[in-house]
Order: C-alpha cells, then sequence, then structure tokens
C-alpha cells in the first residue's frame, strides 16, 4: 500500500480537481455535437487553425519520432544512457538521507575504512624484470586522521605489484612481505594557500597524495558546497589539469563518493553530478567482489579507459570501481588493464577501533585495535569471495 | 480537400475520443486556469482534434490533447487575459483555499503542498503536475512539454527530490497494487542485461 504520507499520497489529495464540477453530461453532448456540426474542410483554411495545424503536425511528428526512436532502442523502451541517470538519482536520492559522519567533541577521531583492490596490471621497474605481469588482491585499511594524515595499511595477497618509481613500496615490502604502509597528507585543493599540519606519525614515508583528486578532511566536509552545480564547479576545478574534462570530473566525483568525509548532501549531489555526465551507461543489477548487490554504470573515456561504478540505490554506498583501458593498443600479452577497488563502510573510531561512545564496531571488518607499540595498525583478514 | 479515412469512421472516433479524454482535458486546464475558462479551452482543443483526426495517435491519443491544451492556454493566454489572470497555476498554488471548518486538516495540507510546489520551477512544476494530478507517463509528459523522455525523468526525479526535502516526506515510489499508475513503473527502469 501506499504510504499515506507518501510524496505521491500527498500530490493526489492536493490535486485542485478535487475541488472542481467538470461539465455535466447534457452541456458535454451539446459541445460534441457543436463540433461534428462543424466540417473540418472548411476549418482548414481559417488561419488561427492553421497555425495550429501547422503546430500539432510537427508535434505529431515529433512524437512520433520519439515514439520510434524508443522502439528502435536495444530491449525496446530502455535507454541504458537515461536508466543510468535514473538510477544514479536514486541513488542521490538515498545518499541525501543517509546518516551523517560526523566529528564527536575534541576527541581524536579516525575514519576508518577498508578498500579492497584487486590490480591486474603491466608493471615496469623492477629491477632486472622491466615486463612483468601481476595479479594481486590488496586490502587497504585506510585511517584518515582529523589533520589530513592518510595511512593505509596494505596486506597484499598473492604477489604484490611495485609500479614505476615505487621503489620505497619494493623497499617496505622486503621488510614486511606481510604488509604495506604508506602515509601521506592531503593535498588542499580547496584553500591551496592552507598550510597543512605535519603528519603525527612515525612514519618517514610521508608522500603527497597520489590521487589527484579532493581529499577533503573533516573541516572541509562542512565546506564542500551540497548544490550540484557549484560541487560540479569545484570538482572540475580540482582536476582543471586533467586531458579530458569529462574523464576529470567522473573522477573527482567517484573519488568524493568512495571518500568517508563528504555530508550526505554532498554524496547526493555527487551522484548527481555524474547523473548529468554524457554517454554513462547502465550495465544493470550486478553483484561486487563482496557478494553485495548494486547497480553498475560505466562511460568510456576518449582516452580508450573505461570506468564501471557499482553503486547502492538504497542507501547511496559505493561498493566497487572498476578501471581498464579498453584500447587493444594499450593491452599486454596477458590482456587488459585493470583495476577493481571495492568499498566497504566507513565508520568513526577512536584510537583504539571504538566507536566514540565506547562502543565496539560491530560491521565485519572492523574492531581491530591498532598496535601501540609499533604504531601502525592491525590488519583483518582478506574479505571473503 | 485532406485525405482520410470516409466521415462516417472520423465521427464515431471523435465521439469515443471525447468520451473517454474530455474530462481529462478538461481537469487540465481547470487546474491550470480555473474552471470559468476550462470549459471553453477543452472544447477548442477537440475542434482541433476533429480538423486533425486522421492524425491522432491511435489509442496514444491523451498526450496529443493534452499538449494541444497547454497550447490553446499558451495562445489565450497571450492574447485575452488580463494580467492577474496570466498567473494561471502560480497564482492558484499560492492562493489560501477557501476554508471549510470540517475540512481544515486537508485544507492546510493542500496549502502545505502547494506551497511546496510553488518553490520550485515553472517547469519542473508542470512536469511533476502532468504526472501527478494530470495521469500521464513520463515519456508521455515528455511529449506534451517537447522534450526528450530523458530530460524530463531527470528533471522529474530531481524536482521530487526537491519536494520531498520541503514537505520532509519519503518520496519513494509506491509499491503494492496502486503501483502500475506510478510512472516509474510505467516506463521501464528494469537494468539492460
Amino acid at each position: 500500500m501506499t504510504n499515506r504520507n507518501s510524496l505521491d499520497a500527498l500530490l493526489e489529495r492536493s490535486d485542485p480537481i478535487h475541488e472542481i464540477q467538470p461539465p455535466p453530461d447534457e452541456a458535454k453532448q451539446l459541445i460534441l455535437e457543436s463540433i461534428l456540426g462543424n466540417e473540418p474542410a472548411r476549418r482548414h483554411g481559417n488561419h488561427k487553425t492553421s497555425r495550429r495545424i501547422k503546430w500539432a503536425t510537427t508535434m505529431t511528428g515529433v512524437a512520433a519520432a520519439g515514439v520510434l526512436a524508443f522502439a528502435l532502442l536495444p530491449g525496446g523502451v530502455t535507454n541504458p544512457q537515461n536508466a543510468a541517470a535514473v538510477q544514479l538519482l536514486a541513488a542521490s536520492r538515498s545518499a541525501a538521507s543517509a546518516k551523517v559522519i560526523a566529528l564527536v567533541g575534541s576527541q581524536r577521531l579516525y575514519t576508518k575504512t577498508v578498500e579492497t583492490s584487486i590490480i591486474n596490471y603491466y608493471t615496469e621497474g623492477v629491477p632486472n624484470n622491466p615486463a612483468e605481469w601481476s595479479e594481486s588482491t590488496l586490502m587497504f585499511e585506510r585511517w584518515i586522521a582529523p589533520d589530513e594524515s592518510y595511512y593505509d595499511v596494505r596486506t597484499p595477497a598473492g604477489k604484490p605489484t611495485f609500479g614505476p618509481g615505487a621503489q620505497r613500496q619494493q623497499s617496505q615490502y622486503e621488510k614486511d612481505p606481510q604488509r604495506e604502509f604508506a602515509n601521506w597528507h592531503s593535498v588542499d585543493r580547496i584553500d591551496p594557500h592552507r598550510t597543512l599540519p605535519e603528519a603525527d606519525g612515525t612514519s618517514n614515508n610521508t608522500t603527497p597524495n597520489p590521487s589527484p583528486s579532493l581529499r577533503p578532511d573533516f573541516k572541509d566536509a562542512g565546506d564542500l558546497p551540497t548544490q550540484e552545480d557549484a560541487l560540479r564547479d569545484l570538482l572540475k576545478r580540482s582536476h582543471s589539469g586533467s586531458a579530458d574534462d569529462v574523464q576529470g570530473l567522473w573522477t573527482a566525483a567517484v573519488e568524493l563518493l568512495a571518500d568517508p568525509h563528504p555530508s550526505a548532501q554532498v554524496r547526493s549531489s555527487a551522484y548527481q553530478v555524474i547523473a548529468d555526465i554524457p554517454d554513462v551507461q547502465l550495465l544493470g543489477n550486478v553483484t561486487d567482489i563482496a557478494g553485495r548487490t548494486g547497480q553498475a554504470v560505466t562511460i568510456d573515456f576518449s582516452d580508450g579507459s573505461r570506468e564501471t561504478i557499482i553503486f547502492d540505490t538504497s542507501n547511496g554506498e559505493l561498493l566497487q570501481r572498476e578501471s581498464g583501458s579498453q584500447n587493444p593498443s594499450a593491452y599486454t600479452d596477458h590482456g587488459p588493464v585493470t583495476r577493481t577497488t571495492t568499498y566497504y563502510p566507513s565508520v568513526l573510531v577512536n584510537k583504539d577501533g571504538l566507536r566514540p561512545d565506547g562502543s565496539k564496531v560491530s560491521l565485519r571488518y572492523f574492531g581491530l585495535v591498532d598496535d601501540p607499540a609499533n604504531r601502525w595498525l592491525a590488519s583483518g583478514p582478506p574479505p571473503a569471495k | 480537400m485532406p485525405k482520410g479515412p470516409p466521415p462516417d469512421r472520423r465521427a464515431p472516433r471523435l465521439k469515443q475520443i471525447f468520451e473517454d479524454q474530455y474530462d481529462s482535458v478538461y481537469a487540465y486546464a481547470a487546474r491550470r486556469i480555473g474552471p470559468d475558462r476550462a470549459g471553453d479551452v477543452a472544447a477548442e482543443v477537440f475542434v482541433v482534434a476533429w480538423q486533425r483526426i486522421e492524425q491522432l495517435p491511435a489509442a496514444h491519443e491523451k498526450p496529443w490533447l493534452i499538449a494541444t491544451a497547454r497550447n490553446v492556454i499558451l495562445q489565450d493566454s497571450k492574447r485575452h487575459f488580463r494580467r492577474q489572470e496570466l498567473e494561471t497555476l502560480n497564482n492558484q498554488l499560492e492562493q489560501p483555499l477557501a476554508i471549510q471548518p470540517d475540512m481544515a486538516a486537508r485544507v492546510a495540507e493542500q496549502e502545505r503542498v502547494r506551497g511546496a510546489l510553488a518553490q520550485i520551477s515553472e517547469a519542473d512544476r508542470e512536469l511533476v503536475t502532468l504526472v501527478a494530478w494530470d495521469g500521464l507517463s513520463l515519456a508521455d509528459a515528455a511529449e506534451v512539454l517537447g522534450c526528450k523522455a530523458s530530460t524530463a525523468r531527470v528533471r522529474w526525479m530531481r524536482a521530487r527530490n526537491r519536494l520531498a526535502q520541503i514537505l520532509d516526506v519519503d518520496d519513494a515510489p509506491p509499491t503494492g497494487p496502486g503501483a502500475a499508475t506510478n510512472p516509474m513503473t510505467v516506463t521501464p527502469l528494469e537494468v539492460v542485461r
């Protein structure tokens, strides 16, 4: 049954026609007889009518063309691009009502997220092995501190990969094959003149944020625009150096969705930004690596790369992101270069991995405590496939 | 003399369309310019329909008739209506209803909803009311407004989102026995597999 207070019910009850009585049947009959009593051919030459006929002919032609276009589309009536926008806007609506992550008092809190990346890529730069194909699974535990420090604890499964210039990671791996660590500062794209705080960690591995996207912190989250147009402008600016504006906008919006800081309204608007990107196609109902069901949309960029995201329309959560090149010239002997990142829910925890109220985090991949002795956090189990 | 079906087939068809759709056309006009002028507009619409009976899409007449009514209203507004009368739906939406004591709660709700409608753009409001009040599917509403169905879909969902925020209600499409009348189900949203 329709919820009595749903929007549809309210609109239906507010219809002004409830207060208007249509003409009685006798009056309608007189109107009909009057119309039928006029010969259509006589009115055809009437100037006023002719203009309307011209307009009506045009409208009918447009309508017929529209109906024909719909009928010719794959699947009969559903345009994948339109359907993608519909699903994205459904996620936008759900995201708008999602719970907002907020900083509680002055307590030092972390946003702990878990991402699992399956990376199939062609690597260079590994000593004595300039061209190596690798398949690996990484589980990221990303702890984001209020001072804009990002801490990644990566647990590789399978052979780890080291991209160009990744000697640091390779060195780490040789020291501790079980885990990789990374620590970086946010690139401040909201206020380029703001002085970023120093990392408070003991790591010597501080590097610039490898992602060109926005990395808002708690404070930034409150300053992000909630209106679609303003957010789009900000996201465009954050990727102004991209060769492809569409690709830059897509990347910035998706990475904003993957970030745990933005408010519900910002996340909602981010989905609207994606919905308005041309040529986004709906792939349909799919299951991500973790077994969660969501809608998948995809886009091909001018450089031959393709990106796909999976999201849950019921709550606006971004579930998974896949990227890779569709250009055969970029293929290796092992096939296309692909990367799949699965996102798990984010929660606010304190340094002991507990919620601000002291309760234990019950989500599957949380509840771990960090190791005060060595500063870094214990890694959880890899997600079940 | 335009070619077409013989008159003895055209008249029964118009009669059938008139009987099926007159109330919808009248209601559309009445919602927008009030009952005083709605009868004239509806009659003019069916005059045009009679002139163009061969072009009326079979079993799909309602969007065509509503689009014609919309055009008649726009044309007549330019020519005849006084400034105050030009404030058609906007004016009606902003005017409080005549309150009867036993209808106070309902009227309050109607005023709240119409106030919310008045806060969205005229184009979005027309789209929402074509679907919610005139019972058109999104594709048919797009046809009436002369825009692409995809554009209408995006605008419609955005407008609903905005209305739901203003009214603080759930804007999820209805489910259950009545769901078939919802445009979200009339226009298939099932994924392409």
